[in-house]
């Protein structure tokens, strides 16, 4: 990339571009080229938008040459995960079905806030058939593999997301969570995720799973490029009904204030992690260097949990009604079955499901009168291999899919912001939930920013 | 009813035909671990401690219509 590596953050990447060290233009030709070189071996990325972003990357060089000054993000190349439209391409969402559709005629709302600060979209990414999905597998586009280890899984649903950023094809990614697709990927290829807040950020122009749990946000190398990213990301719904049309709450400028006063404890009972080595490992590290108190139980972990699974199996299910009576050969085979069983759920359990989802809203808010950010483990275990259908958790073999998001689930399903951290350890990544009360994404920034400056948290860039 | 006495077969049999699907005896087979999994959970639910005789549910309808919001 011009002398900046392909690792080299987006903030610096940026700030390179502002100076006049390096060319928008030969910073994207250099992402592309690398895209077309290493890809094939990840499978990260399934369309390659270099035509758009080569115009876009030389508008900003003249816009520079011209005086005119740069975005924030200028010229830092980023991709998508292919659920967010992207104008003259159809939202294939990781799906055959899609495929079928028109092409999008403009790019998502939060495609068009990264443009507008500069950054260049070079493309659609992997992921998971209509984002029901822990591993990365997709039947139609192939598996996206894991970046530190290609027979690995690079998880799901926004597998292209995490395994683009953590190979260093893409600057930055967008990812979507609903029950985990944002932190699950960020835990397994080692980067950092942030899931802000539910209603946060605009999810106009992006093909949905879930509308009473779908989240989106970014996936980067560094705390800094994420708040950077979000930054930029916040504003009102444009179009998103969900969306809490709060007023833009900047996070970049408090990073670095430490976290002197704030009450950190670790999450217990339905967190534990025995009989989880390398989570339990990376808990621990990363409670010891924040001084946590705890561990901490929440009443109704187990329940919310439950209550997600009914609420995203009912709501997608919906989703894909016709579909699943006209063109069920046409499903990946992972999620067919589970759509059909969701379409059949009764009503009083979907009910029941969002009565009890608001109870447990309720425990998580008693606990956060006494605490101001919890950690808990992102996933149960770093990786798997791709293919593989148990696990062996706390002596027990037991399916692999349902318990990748045994951590993350619970949190999403109240709508709680976490950002995730890479924690430094011997062999593969794996990752840390930092949770913190609603609207508070700073809280989990900042925490996230104090580990990494004391380096209990960073991305490795993948040997070889 | 407890997971374990659900006919989860039966009730698959029961519903697809109300919802239009045209399953074959390998997609029942292929559905019901799922309708046993969504079982489960529900029972978790029937027994959370939610306030008695209330239906608080988490997604509430907001009929306004303001700016950026299309109300749909």
């Amino acid at each position: 990339m011009s002398g900046i590596d392909p690792f080299a953050p987006a903030s610096q990447v940026a700030e390179a571009i502002a100076a006049g060290t390096a060319s928008a233009e030969a910073v994207t030709r250099s992402a592309l080229d690398r895209v077309f070189a290493i890809d094939p071996a990840v499978n990260a990325f399934t369309d390659v938008t270099a035509e758009r972003a080569l115009l876009q990357a030389r508008r900003i060089d003249a816009d520079r040459a011209a005086g005119r000054p740069a975005g924030r993000l200028a010229g830092v190349p980023f991709a998508v995960k292919n659920l967010f439209d992207i104008q003259g391409l159809p939202t294939r969402a990781g799906s055959k079905i899609n495929r079928d559709l028109p092409p999008a005629d403009e790019d998502a709302v939060l495609i068009r806030r990264l443009s507008a600060a500069g950054a260049v979209l070079i493309g659609g990414l992997n992921m998971g058939e209509y984002a029901y999905d822990f591993t990365g597998e997709n039947a139609h586009d192939g598996a996206c593999r894991n970046p530190h280890d290609p027979t690995r899984m690079a998880g799901g649903s926004s597998s292209g997301s995490g395994a683009s950023t953590a190979a260093g094809l893409a600057a930055f990614a967008l990812g979507s969570d609903t029950n985990g697709s944002i932190r699950v990927p960020a835990s397994f290829c080692g980067v950092f995720g942030l899931k802000p807040t539910y209603g946060r950020l605009s999810r106009a122009g992006t093909f949905p799973f879930c509308d009473s749990l779908d989240h989106l946000g970014p996936l980067a190398r560094t705390v800094r490029d994420l708040a950077l990213v979000y930054d930029v990301l916040q504003g009102p719904g444009d179009g998103d009904p969900a969306c809490a049309d709060r007023p833009i709450e900047f996070v970049t400028d408090s990073l670095e204030i430490g976290i002197d006063g704030l009450r950190i404890a670790t999450l217990g009972g339905y967190f534990a992690t025995d009989g989880m080595p390398e989570a339990d490992a990376a808990i621990r590290s990363v409670a010891s260097a924040l001084g946590a108190g705890g561990p901490v139980d929440v009443a109704g972990a187990a329940e919310g949990r439950a209550a997600a699974f009914i609420i995203t199996n009912v709501e997608s299910a919906a989703l894909h009604m016709e579909n699943l009576r006209s063109r069920l050969g046409d499903f990946d085979p992972d999620t067919r079955d589970r759509f059909l069983a969701g379409a059949m759920l009764p009503g009083p359990w979907y009910a029941r499901a969002q009565q009890t989802r608001r109870w447990y809203r309720d425990q998580f808010a008693r606990v956060f009168r006494e605490v101001d950010v919890l950690i808990a483990p992102a996933t149960p275990f770093p990786a798997p291999e791709i293919g593989r259908r148990t696990v062996e958790l706390g002596g027990r073999e037991v399916l692999m899919r349902p318990n990748i998001g045994l951590f993350t689930q619970p949190i999403s399903a109240i709508g709680l912001p976490v950002c995730v951290v890479p924690v430094v350890g011997a062999g593969l990544p794996i990752g840390v939930q930092i949770v913190a009360p609603s609207w508070r994404e700073d809280l989990a920034l900042r925490v996230a920013q104090y580990l990494e400056s004391h380096g209990v948290s960073r991305f490795e860039a993948p040997h070889g | 009813m407890t997971a374990s006495d659900f006919d989860a077969d039966a009730y698959i049999r029961a519903a697809a035909p109300m919802l239009g699907f045209d399953l074959d005896e390998e997609r029942i087979a292929a559905v019901k671990p799922f309708l046993l999994i969504a079982r489960e959970m529900a029972e978790l639910l029937e027994a959370a401690p939610v306030p008695e005789d209330t239906l608080n549910l988490a997604a509430v309808f907001d009929p306004s219509c303001g700016a950026g919001n299309d109300g749909a």
